[in-house]
């Protein structure tokens, strides 16, 4: 563990080295605890029902049990959560919350269900469309079914009550968004580890308890003067998950310096907008059809690369390095064309490709000095 | 006695160490090669002497060592590390100021660079941690057919079409080789088809960070006619091998070394 | 097992004779299409699974890129244009078909002369999987045409009601936009009457593909792997029915004729996911030596899929249309696909199955392990598990895969006895 300046960042840092222990010590003190694989599933349905959503992620180290029952042509992440539910890991959970994203995920849902026949599944069926008046109205009606589930689980859910989690969850998204926003005047002051340390936290965290450091956090980065990245050139990080901290680490210690993420384990799952006043659960379809979309999705007039640049130069940005899952197809399908527009545009981009379950390779550290190298040539203009 | 100061760049690969001793005016005055071995410090320490033996020098010459490759952070004595991507473009603009773009294939790792004018890096590419299309595929190979490493490239030059070896697998390419042979298909065709793979394998990094004259090729690689001829044809463009394509990484090391010492160029 | 085979009457195999008529029609669907491009007449790419009538129903003719891509791995240049798709920065983990066509755009190699006629629109429906979506979505940055997505919800249980209505309303919203597209509407007629023709075709398939329930099989998956060309490409056209008549009337006549498919018949298997483009006649072949026949795929299996009955509205035709493009085995969870492996295994007469792990189709392939062990454990019913890939040679092993077969044969004699 790093050390830090913020106690609040301590507090998020022990969170997340501590993982599930905080989950599973609530779950024996009788509290219901529901995991979730991906960003879309609607938090907010299964929070108003009592439970504490946690978000299910691998682990470090091999995936033997998960080899039995999926090919290693599957993502690290998908392989090292199969494999930590086949080793009874998530015990303590009395539901787990699948999402419909992408091919592995929509798989993975099935297995995990017919090999852990104790635990409850329940697989949000995201549309993978987003735009548009049908998928409005599938996604309400999804959602409508999905509280039926629930209900049938853990007991009615008042709209009141489910429009206070909406709420709590609404402030939770706009700290984190602040947070993001005070950081980019602050590279120095908070640096990509710790906030990778305070996503994962918010992970396992009460919503509550986390909304209250942060909202902190945010006050006592903004307090601090405004700073820059000293002499390391600064990076936007982007891909979906990131469960090892070990890479963003190994990316700061190679010389970059982390100002901003574009990771569905980050930014990403903070962008959506503010939810609608009105029905539920046509808010909560409204504000995940409008989120920001997983590379899974299809949000016509979206422009992942106009996206990401602009979001790299509003961090100002020297590069951005893209940390992909060996075998992430969404993202790896939009690979080239998103770093040929930001190359276009003068926005040098790197590849790492990763497995989430392993500690970053050797070669990693190389290729972001090399990257670093490169970019302080053009920081410092060579002539 | 003012011996004149020397500047050495030392590069630890994962199967050679390689040192280069220059002036002040970024002339070679030295270079040595040595297996890397189970040491890297002991063989950076070794390659640094045999080169200094070679130059006449005394240790103390050595006014700054920069390191670079694979073992870069295990050299005693440097005054920093770099990157054997940057350090290869310092070197390849050195040898060839018109040098645009760099493939190396090193025993472990093989990378493609691309260049500006002033020998900074535009864009660069690695292997992934697989071996197809390293130095080692064709280690694995030579030992499997059991022909000289150094005679692949001519043998396969007499053939008068590559054996088709589809898997760039190293295990099941290996296998494909021993039914080849199995089938009676002659060694010179095999290792024709297997400069094929390697070639297709290393020229997919390279036209990633784009293909452009004047292209060198380096590291030990760089001597198997065979697979020069091979990225020849795909880059549309003839390939410029230096005189010792493997010291091309402690070459620029060197060069980074006298810049450092002088204060100019230098990579923070 | 040696002895045994050479008591057998040594039969030479006897070709399906309708494959001449076959390659006649595909050279002229795709020559036609080809003449087409810069003319007024409009082109389509679509996926397999795509609500192709609505295009027919417009004049547009429908383009498969799947179906080029298989050409291509069939006729062995796809390693070649995966090659020249990675070199453009696509990983190498990425779907071979969609490598395969993207390189066959950049070069212009392609079996058709000059590569595929260029789209003016693209159709995109994720009912065989979600590569689709990314791979269509490069298409249109290539391309720069309308893209119409159609997402029909992959089902864990029964089809959902909501699900079937979503995609209904998304069927009405693209005959809308095609109507746009070649400025007049679509005549709803018209496009009934090619729904129609599509069922039967659909029907024909299905009917084809269950002669091959008869002992000894007439024909087996390695053909029907081929002669599926019409029914994906040519599905709501009268030619798809014509031919597949021809291609019944054979089947039947070689039933009556007793001529089998693999002569000494001996085990009978079923197919799991893609064929292997690249190795089609060496993997029949290879079969056929240790007298086994392959008698029904999953794969062929989906092209004939139609909505089960009880979600047929004979008054609501568009959302009898809507239940159907909501597709069979591959957009359903692994219960339904049991059941399906299950049903096959009955039906067919089989002693086993063949799945192909197939490397870039993370869809089909996933769930594979769970279903072997399923079909063993619950079951009884062994599964051979081949590593490879659709149309990427590169990951092939022609010593690792002959093992695994000979091994698996064995175990099938030793079982029987």
């Amino acid at each position: 563990m790093t050390t830090t300046r913020f106690s609040e960042v301590a507090a998020c840092q022990a969170a997340a080295a501590e993982g599930y222990g905080a989950a599973r010590a609530a779950a024996n003190a009788g509290r219901k605890v529901a995991g979730f694989m991906c960003s879309y599933a609607p938090q907010e349905l299964f929070h108003a029902a009592g439970y504490l959503p946690v978000r299910i992620l691998g682990r470090e180290g091999g995936a033997t049990l998960a080899d039995e029952i999926i090919q290693p042509y599957a993502c690290s992440f998908a392989r090292s959560a199969l494999d930590s539910a086949l080793a009874n890991e998530f015990d303590f959970l009395r539901l787990a919350v699948f999402s419909h994203t992408c091919d592995t995920m929509q798989n993975v849902a099935d297995l995990w269900r017919r090999n852990r026949p104790e635990m409850a599944v329940i697989v949000v069926s995201v549309p993978t469309q987003t735009e548009g008046a049908p998928a409005r109205t599938f996604f309400r009606r999804e959602l409508q079914r999905v509280r039926q589930a629930v209900e049938a689980l853990a007991g009615p859910v008042a709209d009141d009550a489910l429009w206070d989690s909406i709420r709590l969850y609404q402030k939770h998204r706009a700290a984190m968004r602040r947070l993001y926003e005070v950081r980019r005047t602050h590279p120095g002051v908070i640096s990509g580890s710790e906030m990778l340390a305070v996503v994962t936290a918010s992970f396992f965290m009460e919503k509550q308890a986390h909304l209250e450091l942060i909202t902190r956090l945010a006050d006592a980065v903004a307090a601090c003067p405004e700073d820059t990245p000293g002499p390391r050139p600064a990076v936007l990080v982007a891909g979906s998950v990131c469960q090892n901290a070990d890479f963003i680490k190994a990316i700061e210690e190679s010389g970059c310096a982390v100002v901003d993420d574009d990771l569905c384990m980050g930014s990403r799952s903070f962008s959506l907008p503010d939810p609608p006043d009105g029905d539920p659960l046509e808010s909560l379809a409204e504000i995940y059809l409008a989120r920001t979309p997983c590379p899974a999705f299809h949000k016509p007039g979206f422009d992942a690369a106009q996206h990401m640049l602009d979001r790299a130069r509003a961090a100002q940005a020297d590069g951005v390095v893209f940390l992909l899952t060996k075998f992430c197809d969404p993202w790896f399908f939009d690979y080239p064309y998103i770093s040929r527009t930001l190359e276009a545009a003068e926005m040098p981009t790197l590849l790492l490709e990763v497995e989430q379950h392993l500690p970053a390779p050797a070669q990693l550290r190389t290729r972001v000095e090399a990257f670093a190298e490169m970019l302080r040539g053009r920081v410092a203009s060579w002539a | 006695m003012g011996v004149k100061p020397c500047f050495a760049g030392v590069d630890v690969g994962s199967a050679t160490t390689k040192a280069v001793l220059v002036d002040a005016d970024g002339a070679v005055l030295a270079h040595a090669l040595l297996p890397s071995g189970g040491n890297l410090a002991a063989a950076a320490d070794a390659v640094v002497a045999k080169a200094l033996a070679d130059a006449g020098l005394a240790r103390d010459a050595i006014a700054a060592l920069i390191s670079t490759g694979y073992g870069r952070e295990n050299v005693a004595g440097r005054l920093k590390a770099v990157t054997e991507i940057t350090c290869h473009a310092r070197g390849a603009h050195a040898l060839n100021p018109g040098v645009r773009a760099v493939i190396d294939i090193g025993g472990q790792d093989s990378k493609a660079i691309a260049l500006d004018a002033k020998g900074m890096v535009k864009k660069f590419e690695m292997n992934d941690k697989c071996a197809a299309g390293t130095g080692r595929f064709l280690e694995v190979m030579a030992r499997t057919l059991d022909v000289d490493l150094a005679a692949i490239g001519p043998l396969a030059l007499t053939a008068d079409a590559p054996a088709r070896i589809s898997s760039t697998c190293t295990v099941f390419a290996e296998s494909e080789v021993i039914s080849l042979l199995a089938k009676g298909e002659s060694v010179p065709r095999i290792l024709a088809g297997l400069c094929a793979a390697i070639t297709q394998r290393v020229y997919a990094l390279a036209s990633r960070v784009g293909m452009a004259p004047v292209l060198m090729m380096t590291g030990g690689v760089a001597k198997n006619s065979g697979v020069v001829r091979g990225i020849e044809q795909a880059a549309g463009m003839p390939v410029v091998i230096p005189e010792e394509p493997q010291t091309v990484g402690a070459l620029g090391a060197a060069l980074y070394a006298r810049d450092a010492a002088e204060n100019k160029n230098t990579i923070q | 097992m040696k002895e045994r085979q050479s008591l057998m009457t040594e039969q030479e195999r006897v070709p399906i004779q309708a494959y001449k008529r076959m390659k006649e029609i595909m050279t002229t669907y795709y020559g036609i299409a080809k003449m087409s491009e810069g003319t007024d007449q409009k082109i389509a790419w679509i996926t397999s699974g795509g609500p192709v009538e609505i295009l027919y129903a417009a004049g547009i003719i429908p383009i498969y890129p799947e179906n080029h891509a298989a050409m291509c791995g069939a006729t062995r240049i796809a390693d070649e244009l995966c090659a020249a798709a990675e070199e453009r920065g696509f990983s190498r983990d990425l779907c071979s078909y969609a490598r395969t066509d993207f390189g066959s755009i950049y070069t212009k190699k392609s079996p058709v002369p000059g590569g595929l006629p260029k789209p003016d629109l693209l159709v995109c429906c994720n009912n065989i999987c979600d590569t689709v979506t990314k791979w269509y979505q490069e298409l249109q940055r290539i391309f720069d045409v309308p893209l119409i997505y159609i997402d029909a919800p992959y089902q864990y249980g029964d089809d959902r009601p909501e699900a079937i209505d979503y995609v209904k309303a998304q069927l009405e919203a693209m005959i809308q936009s095609v109507g746009e597209i070649v400025g007049r509407p679509i005549d709803r007629d018209k496009l009934d009457e090619t729904l129609e023709i599509s069922e039967r075709a659909a029907a024909l398939w299905r009917e084809i593909q269950g002669m091959l329930a008869h002992r000894p099989a007439p024909m087996n998956s390695f053909d029907t792997f081929i002669h599926l060309a019409p029914i994906v490409t040519l599905r709501g056209t009268e030619l798809c029915i014509e031919y597949y008549e021809l291609l019944r009337d054979e089947i039947r006549q070689r039933i009556e004729a007793g001529i089998a498919s693999v002569p000494g018949e001996t085990f009978r298997l079923g197919w799991d996911n893609l064929a292997i483009w690249y190795k089609i006649k060496e993997l029949s072949e290879k079969f056929a030596a240790y007298k086994t026949a392959l008698v029904v795929s999953t794969y062929p299996e989906g092209f004939c899929y139609q909505a089960p009955e009880h979600l047929r509205d004979p008054n609501d035709r568009l959302r009898t249309m809507a239940a159907t493009y909501m597709g069979g085995y591959i957009n359903h969870g692994l219960d339904y696909r049991e059941r399906d492996l299950l049903r096959m295994v009955k039906q067919f007469h089989l002693d086993g199955f063949v799945m192909h792990s197939n490397r870039s189709c993370r869809a089909y392939s996933f769930g594979q392990y769970e279903l072997a062990k399923a079909l063993m454990e619950k079951h009884d019913i062994p599964t051979l598990m081949i590593e490879a890939d659709m149309n990427d040679s590169r990951a092939w092993s022609d010593e690792q895969v002959k093992t695994r077969i000979e091994a698996f044969i064995e175990t099938l004699a030793a079982r029987r006895n």
